[in-house]
């Protein structure tokens, strides 16, 4: 294929061009902002110094996420992978899980696996790992003959083994399809914009908190906020994304909105609750002025089978595709 | 050991403090490259040294703190090589700052494969003992010391 062809291959739904556009876009237009800003004195050094580290890591972060979706479904599935296990990482270190090296040997084994099923596009595998991952989670550690913490350790494993495996897994799989470009996008762009819209509603209107024992700063009118933000985004970029299928149809454009947004922020809310439970503010330090890479992609764990299941059950992914493309 | 829901010793540090930190444990990958440097020293000594061990039934359970005498670098990598391979990653040799943890190359090497602890020599603080003392009970860990505080 020459770079013309795949240039046009690449960009062959316009949503695609339009949320990297978007992105490039929105990060000139913050650079310009906080530049004025700073120029005209209305940052306090402190502040200053946080937005353009933020924004600096949002440079290396948005292509290491746009790059590997533009160049093919070989290139998600393999940053998927390093996803998942990045997050076993911060996880296993937060939660003490690390210091179980067998156990968490198995739940590697069954990232890499479920995402190896995922590159060979074949999807009977992919869902018997579920069962097939935690079952050799739970007797990994059985041969050592040390019961005392044994379903504290399991239950850890299994749990991560269900988000950064099975649920992120998901995403990777959505790369069979053809058209995986824009929906992928589409969903990274949703569920950014889903936090982004959270924060600013809640700080714009304020009213009572959502769950104070879980998330302090959370608002309901955040919540509401970037329900309906979200909903409205994934609605409008779904109709070219769908053309000519039946999730053309605007009352399940809207579903998937509520889906992306439900499902973003209960991932948001599920790593709050393990924070808050473990006594940790953040997941690590890996992203300069964002905390862990789990802070970052939290809300995408329960997002990518939820989409994957509901766009699967109306329009399928991948059918016209080659399937066991490995063995 | 009860199982606790305890973070790492050195999580929330980056990468560069946690190589010098009194509190880092290794994690998973961490782990397989102690593993490893630990297995090419064991086949170093084989080979070439023809090294011969006597008396490893003396040892006690973890933990415990090994005292000897210091006449080369060989003496941290040989005694940790053969100390049994199910305390492999409770084995920390206690290492000079100023020689071991002086440049990020270093002190990765001294953390990844041999997983020494710093000490800075003349300048020890209270509170650093009192951090490996800790680790060594609670952990069960095994800490590798040369009294003479150089090589002899």
């Amino acid at each position: 294929m020459t770079l013309d062809t795949a240039w046009s291959f690449a960009f062959a739904n316009p949503v695609t061009g339009w949320i990297v556009l978007g992105v490039a876009g929105a990060l000139v237009l913050a650079a310009v902002v906080i530049a004025g800003l700073s120029l005209a004195g209305r940052l306090a050094p402190p502040l200053r110094r946080e937005l353009w580290l933020r924004l600096g890591s949002w440079c290396l972060l948005a292509p290491a996420m746009i790059l590997p979706i533009l160049a093919g479904r070989v290139w998600v599935i393999a940053a998927v992978t390093l996803l998942g296990l990045a997050c076993l990482g911060e996880y296993g270190r937060a939660t003490g899980l690390f210091r179980e090296r067998f156990t968490t040997f198995m739940v590697v084994l069954g990232i890499l696996a479920v995402n190896l099923a995922a590159l060979d596009h074949w999807y009977g595998f992919f869902v018997a790992l579920m069962p097939l991952s935690c079952g050799f989670i739970a007797i990994a550690s059985i041969p050592f003959d040390q019961p005392r913490g044994y379903v504290q350790r399991v239950a850890l494993a299994v749990f991560a083994f269900f988000l950064f495996g099975a649920a992120l897994g998901h995403l990777g799989y959505i790369a069979n399809d053809a058209n995986y470009r824009p929906l992928i996008l589409m969903l990274l762009l949703a569920v950014g914009l889903n936090d982004v819209a959270a924060y600013v509603v809640g700080k714009t209107l304020g009213g009572p908190k959502l769950l104070p024992g879980t998330s302090p700063n959370k608002t309901l009118s955040g919540a509401l906020g970037a329900l309906v933000i979200t909903t409205v985004v994934v609605t409008l970029l779904a109709g070219p994304i769908f053309v000519g299928t039946q999730m053309e149809a605007l009352p399940l454009r809207i579903g998937l909105g509520v889906i992306v947004s439900i499902a973003g922020q209960f991932g948001d809310l599920m790593l709050s609750s393990i924070k808050r439970d473990i006594g940790i503010k953040d997941m690590g330090v890996a992203i300069p002025g964002h905390g862990g890479v789990l802070d970052r992609f939290n809300s995408l764990l329960l997002v990518a089978p939820a989409v994957f299941h509901y766009v699967g059950y109306i329009v399928g992914f991948g059918l016209d595709q080659p399937t066991r493309v490995l063995f | 050991m009860d199982w606790k829901l305890k973070p790492a010793g050195d999580f929330g540090l980056s990468l560069r403090e946690r190589l010098g930190s009194l509190r880092r444990e290794l994690g998973f990958l961490g782990t397989a490259t102690h593993w490893c440097w630990r297995e090419i020293v064991r086949l170093y000594l084989r080979v070439f040294h023809r090294l011969r061990v006597e008396g490893r039934e003396h040892l006690p359970e973890a933990p415990f703190v090994m005292i000897a005498n210091h006449a080369s670098h060989l003496d941290t990598l040989t005694l940790a090589s053969v100390l049994p391979l199910a305390l492999v990653d409770r084995i920390h040799p206690i290492a000079a700052e100023d020689a071991f943890f002086t440049s990020f190359a270093r002190s990765a090497f001294a953390a990844f494969a041999v997983n020494a602890l710093p000490l800075r020599r003349r300048a020890t603080k209270r509170t650093d003992l009192g951090t490996l003392r800790a680790r060594l009970t609670e952990e069960e860990l095994v800490f590798i010391l040369f009294p003479e505080g150089t090589r002899s």
